[in-house]
Formats: structure tokens, sequence, C-alpha cells
């Protein structure tokens, strides 16, 4: 590559942005939900770990990609479930359970690892195939890059940012979600369970980072290792916080974040500019950090003017 | 009232329970057992030869002296961050830059050891200094930003852990590289700057004297100074402590700088006593081990050697158990996991569910007595 033009107008580069968005946008959906019941969960991380790892052993004992997500689904939920019984029925802090289940993830993964392989780091999965849609795909620009060369997981994670914002507004199930993080004995005291609508946001949240975790394993690489979730759980979590808990703004920054790491992906190929790819590296971080404080200095004038 | 009186009598009303703190012994022995049972169970599973599996495990750190210093060296760092995350903890903050903070702490170290030249002490006290002072610089920018900006501290905190290990891997790789180590990694580290050994016939070094020093300096800090004090409040409940007066964002940037300054010198701690280069590549994974050995030591400073003494035998355990047996070392992060869990959750085996059972016994008792009075 000659140029950033040849970068920017490159279609593999928007499909990048949009493959490493994908997983940002289930983390952060998984934050999104987490938080509207009022529960920071820092599990997340872990939870995409282990999932990640789940899928990719289901999928190559099935030979199906599909199982593998189905089953790191279902790993994803346990894990959520693991986090609600020690929040809701132990009472433990939910900062101390999260810390706790990451912990024990980044062992456990290794741990299983070396059981079934003997090795310590990778474990090769059979990966999702892509969707090419005929017709579609004949759109100029439009098609080559939506229609060409995603996966499943990506469309679902474009459906999960719709339904999230449909679930919380328009269901029952979805108001009392945000009723429980606004005040929780207000919903008891109509003689509905908070602590099980908390654990069903949870549950709920244990599963798109299930997702999120299969989309790494099997949709965007075609194998697990130790390393690969780094830290994308935490920035789902970032990313929720600067949507103000607004799905479709969550999901706009996540596709930022995507562009800003595609970009530290690619950038090393132009010709001419010397960044070193270590440095490179910490632009995701950064904007993350830049995003935080932009959305923190908003809401603090905001709150100035309300007052 | 004098603020400083306000606080003596609310540290009397913390005050200490022999009851409290028996039952949260026992509630801890019970989480480690709990642990134990399934750490084992899931040895008997994956195993091949799993009585020789155990024994390595939990008698093996204990066969000599030399495995012994081992379990002791690996305890050595889990103290710097456990008392650090124990500091930042105190006022109810969750800064993770205590991961990053090993690292710059050591790679700092090892750079001032190799490019200032300084007679022997002071080479050893610039270096540990160094490394602490620059991660604290940087630990500085996730607490000031939730003072200030009121930025979750633990997500800035943990970018800025990535932030830096990138950094730190560009510099060992370009520009502070050693082409003659046949790695990416800087300069050996000259003999002076080192920390020598403790105990002649063990890994120990001179660091445990360091940790064991911040240790109480630290339990000093928090129950004889004004600042200290305040800090604990501050954590306790932030509303209160405004009301009463205090400066709580102050309270707050200082207890996370404290904390992170102890990280850094632990990072340098952990270069100047054990590596001839610094060459890490990855995080080191102390912050989030330091938050889980201050939850195990209930956050109090005294107990923090204590937690990391069990830890650095879980794992050293572990280690043995891998080179002499046919399971991974990892099978304590299902154990660690377990026991933080069962600790920090306040239903299980709480001191309340002690009480009771201790209170349902009394009233028994008693009426035992009675009845045996009245047949009298």
């Amino acid at each position: 590559m000659n140029s950033f033009w040849d970068l920017f107008s490159s279609v593999n580069f928007y499909v990048t942005i949009i493959a490493l968005a994908t997983p940002i946008i289930f983390a952060s959906m998984a934050a999104l939900i987490s938080n509207k019941a009022g529960i920071v969960n820092i599990s997340i991380e872990g939870t995409m770990l282990v999932s990640a790892l789940v899928g990719a052993i289901f999928s190559t004992l099935f030979s199906s990609a599909i199982m593998g997500i189905l089953f790191a689904l279902v790993a994803g939920v346990l894990m959520g479930y693991l986090f609600a019984f020690s929040t809701i029925k132990l009472k433990t802090n939910e900062i101390l359970v999260g810390i706790a289940i990451n912990i024990l993830a980044a062992g456990l993964v290794v741990f299983i690892i070396y059981a079934l392989t003997g090795n310590k780091s990778d474990y090769s999965s059979v990966p999702l195939k892509t969707i090419s849609i005929p017709l579609l795909r004949d759109i100029p620009i439009i098609g080559k890059i939506f229609f060409d060369s995603l996966n499943l997981l990506v469309y679902l994670a474009i459906v999960v940012i719709i339904a999230m914002s449909f679930f919380l507004k328009k269901t029952v199930l979805g108001v009392r979600i945000r009723s429980v993080g606004m005040n929780a004995k207000a919903v008891d005291s109509i003689g509905v369970s908070s602590e099980k609508v908390k654990l069903i946001a949870l549950l709920i949240a244990g599963g798109l980072a299930g997702l999120g975790g299969a989309y790494m394993s099997i949709g965007f690489m075609s194998s697990f290792n130790t390393g690969m979730i780094a830290g994308r759980g935490f920035i789902g979590l970032a990313a929720e916080a600067i949507g103000a808990g607004i799905p479709y703004v969550t999901a706009l920054f996540a596709v930022v974040f995507g562009l800003v790491n595609a970009f530290s992906l690619t950038a090393q190929t132009i010709t001419g500019i010397n960044i070193p790819y270590e440095l490179l590296n910490t632009l995701p971080y950064f904007v993350t950090i830049i995003g935080l404080v932009i959305f923190a200095v908003i809401k603090k004038r905001r709150n100035k003017n309300n007052i | 009232m004098k603020l400083k009186d306000r606080l003596v009598s609310y540290s009397k009303k913390r005050g200490f329970s022999f009851q409290t703190f028996f039952f949260e012994s026992l509630k801890t022995i019970m989480a480690v057992l709990i642990a134990y049972l399934i750490a084992i169970i899931i040895i008997l599973i994956v195993s091949d030869k799993p009585s020789e599996s155990i024994y390595w495990f939990v008698v093996g750190p204990f066969s000599n002296m030399m495995e012994f210093g081992e379990l002791i060296k690996k305890a050595i760092p889990l103290m710097f961050a456990g008392i650090a995350a124990c500091v930042i903890v105190k006022a109810n903050q969750f800064n993770l830059f205590t991961e990053g903070a090993f690292y710059v702490g050591g790679l700092v170290a090892a750079l001032i050891a190799i490019y200032i030249k300084l007679p022997a002490v002071l080479a050893v006290i610039a270096a540990l200094v160094g490394g602490g002072l620059v991660a604290a610089i940087f630990g500085y920018i996730p607490a000031k930003l939730k003072s200030s900006l009121n930025v979750n501290e633990f997500v800035s905190s943990i970018m800025l852990n990535f932030i830096v290990l990138w950094i730190g891997v560009y510099l060992i790789s370009n520009v502070v590289i050693d082409d003659a180590s046949g790695d990416t990694a800087t300069q050996i580290i000259p003999e002076v700057s080192k920390l020598k050994i403790l105990f002649s016939g063990t890994n120990i070094s001179y660091g445990l004297l360091i940790v064991v020093g911040i240790v109480i300096l630290v339990k000093i800090f928090f129950s004889k100074t004004l600042p200290g004090y305040e800090i604990k409040m501050t954590g306790d409940n932030e509303n209160f402590a405004k009301y009463s007066g205090i400066n709580v964002q102050r309270r707050v940037v200082m207890a996370q700088t404290l904390g992170i300054f102890i990280a850094g010198v632990g990072g340098a701690t952990e270069i100047l006593s054990n590596y001839h280069r610094f060459n890490w590549k990855t995080l080191p994974g102390y912050g989030f081990d330091g938050f889980m050995v201050t939850i195990i030591a209930k956050n109090k400073p005294l107990f923090v050697p204590l937690a990391a003494l069990f830890i650095g035998y879980l794992r050293a355990g572990a280690d043995l158990m891998a080179f002499n047996s046919d399971v991974a070392q990892e099978v304590v992060a299902i154990i660690q996991g377990v026991i933080i869990l069962l600790i920090a959750s306040e239903r299980f085996f709480s001191s309340s569910f002690f009480k009771r059972l201790l209170d349902n016994y009394k009233e028994r008792r008693d009426a035992q007595r009675m009845d045996v009075m009245k047949n009298e």
C-alpha cells in the first residue's frame, strides 16, 4: 500500500473495521444490560475468554462452527450465573466477584487446554464460513463491504443492537430491568422480585459475552489462544460508559474502536511512514481513555447547566 | 468536637472484636478447605498418578530449604502487590494500574541501574525509588481523572496498563535493546545495583526486608497518621467524610498514587532481585493478584504478608506438581478463584451466621440449666 488514501479506499479496510468492532459490540451490550440492572459487570472479559475456548473445543468436537457458538453461548450463560449467584445470593461485592472470575478464567483456560492437548496456549477451531448474499453483493462498494465477506455472528451483532434497544424500551422485562437499576426497592414493592430481574439481566449479559468470545475464536480467527481477548471485555465496559447507556451510541463507539484497531493493524503496511507496530498497538487504548474523558467532560458540563 | 477527636472516636468505633476476628478466621479456613477439596477432586480426575501430584502440590514446598525459599521468593512480589492494592482499596478505589506499575517500575529500575553510575547502596535506592516514582506519575493519571471528572478508574487504569506495556515493549525492542543478548532485552543489570541474597542456600533477596518495612509503614500510616485516617474514612463512607470536612478528592488521589508507587517499587525489586536483564514482553499479572491478596487479608495491612505467603505456597506447590507430575500449575487459578469468591461473600459463613449459632447454643444451654434448677 502506498498512501493513506489507498488504505481508506480499500474495501478490505472497512471489512476489517466491522470485524474488529463486532466483539466490542457484544461485550458492550453485555455491559449495557448489566449496567441497566444496576450492576458493574467486569467479569465480561473472563466470560469471553472461557466462551472463546469452549466454542473452539465444541466446534472441533462436532466439526461444526454453529455447535461451537451454541456451546459458547451456554458457557457464557453459566459464567453469568456464577457472577449472579455470587453477587445476588452470596452478597459479594461485584468488583471482587469480577476480579475472582477473571483470575479463574485466565487460569482455567490454560488448565483445560493443557489437559486436552498438552500445549498451553492454542486450540484450533472450525471457523465460521463467510456469507455472500447474491444480488445484494453486487451493489457497488456497499455490497462488497456488507454482503460479501462477513459471517453470521457479525449480522447477529447488528441484530443484537437493534433488539437490545427495543427490548429495553418496549418490553415488560426490559422496563423492569431498567427500573431495578434505578430503584430496586421500588420494584420489590410492586411484587416483582428485583433479584430475579437482576439474575435474568446477568444471564443475558453472560450469553452476549459468550457470543463475543465465540466470535473471537470461531468467527474472527480459526483458533483460540489465551491472549486473544486482550482487554476487549474492558473496552466493552468503556464503550458502554461512553455511550451513556444508549445501545446505538454504544455501538457507534464500538465501531470507532474497530476503526482505530483496524488502522493500527494496517498502517504498518503503508510505505513511507515508519511508525513501529508496538506504538500503533497503543492507539485503541489511547482512544478509549480519550473517549472516556470527553464523555466525562460533556456529562459534567450538562450537570452544571442543569443546576 | 474537633476533627481529630472525631476521628479518634470514629476509630474506636471500628474497634477490634475478638469474636468477629475468630469467626472471620474460621470463614477463611473454611474457604481454603473447600477450595482445596475442589482442587484435589480435579487432580484426581485429570492426573494419571494422583497421589504423587497431590504430594508435590501440598507437601512439596516444605520438602527442603531451597523449595521453601522458592515459596518466599514467589510471595515477595505478591506482598508488594497486595499492600499496594490494600492502600488503594482502603479508599474504596479499584485502580488496576498496579499491574502496569510493576512493569514500569521494573523497566525504569533496570534503565537507572544500567545507565546511571552510582556507588553501591545509592545505586539500589535510586533504582527502587526511580521505578516507584515513574510508576506513580502514570498511576496519577487515572486517579486524577477519577477525582476531577469521575472517569471510572477501573477501566481507564486497565487501558493504561496496555499502553505502558506496548511502550515498554517498543523501548526494549528498539531503543534500549542489547543486540548481544539474542533476545529483546536491555543490557545486563550491573551487580552493584542488584539486591543480594538474604539467606544463603535460598533465592530470597533483600526485597523481603524492603516489603516487610513497607507493610509496617503502611500499618503505621493508617493507624497513627491523619491522612491515613482520612483515607480510611473516605473509603468507608465518602459522604460522611466529605461532611466531616475532609478533602475527599485529594485523599482518593493520594491513596491511589501511593499504592501505585508501592507497586512500582515492587516491580523494581522483582527485576533487581531475580533478573539479569529486563525482558518482559507481557504484563506480569501481579495487579489482579494484589487485589486477590488483599481480599484474602480482609484488607488489613498486617495480614497481607500472610495472605501473600499462602498464595506463594499454592503457586510453589503447583510449580513442583507441574514439574514432577502431569497436572498444569494453572489448577491454582481455580483454587484462587473459589477462595476469593467465598471469602469476599457476605453470606458464606458470615460472622453473623456464627453468632446466631452461638446465641442459639447459649439459649438452649441456659434453658437446660433452668430445667435442671427447676428439677432440683
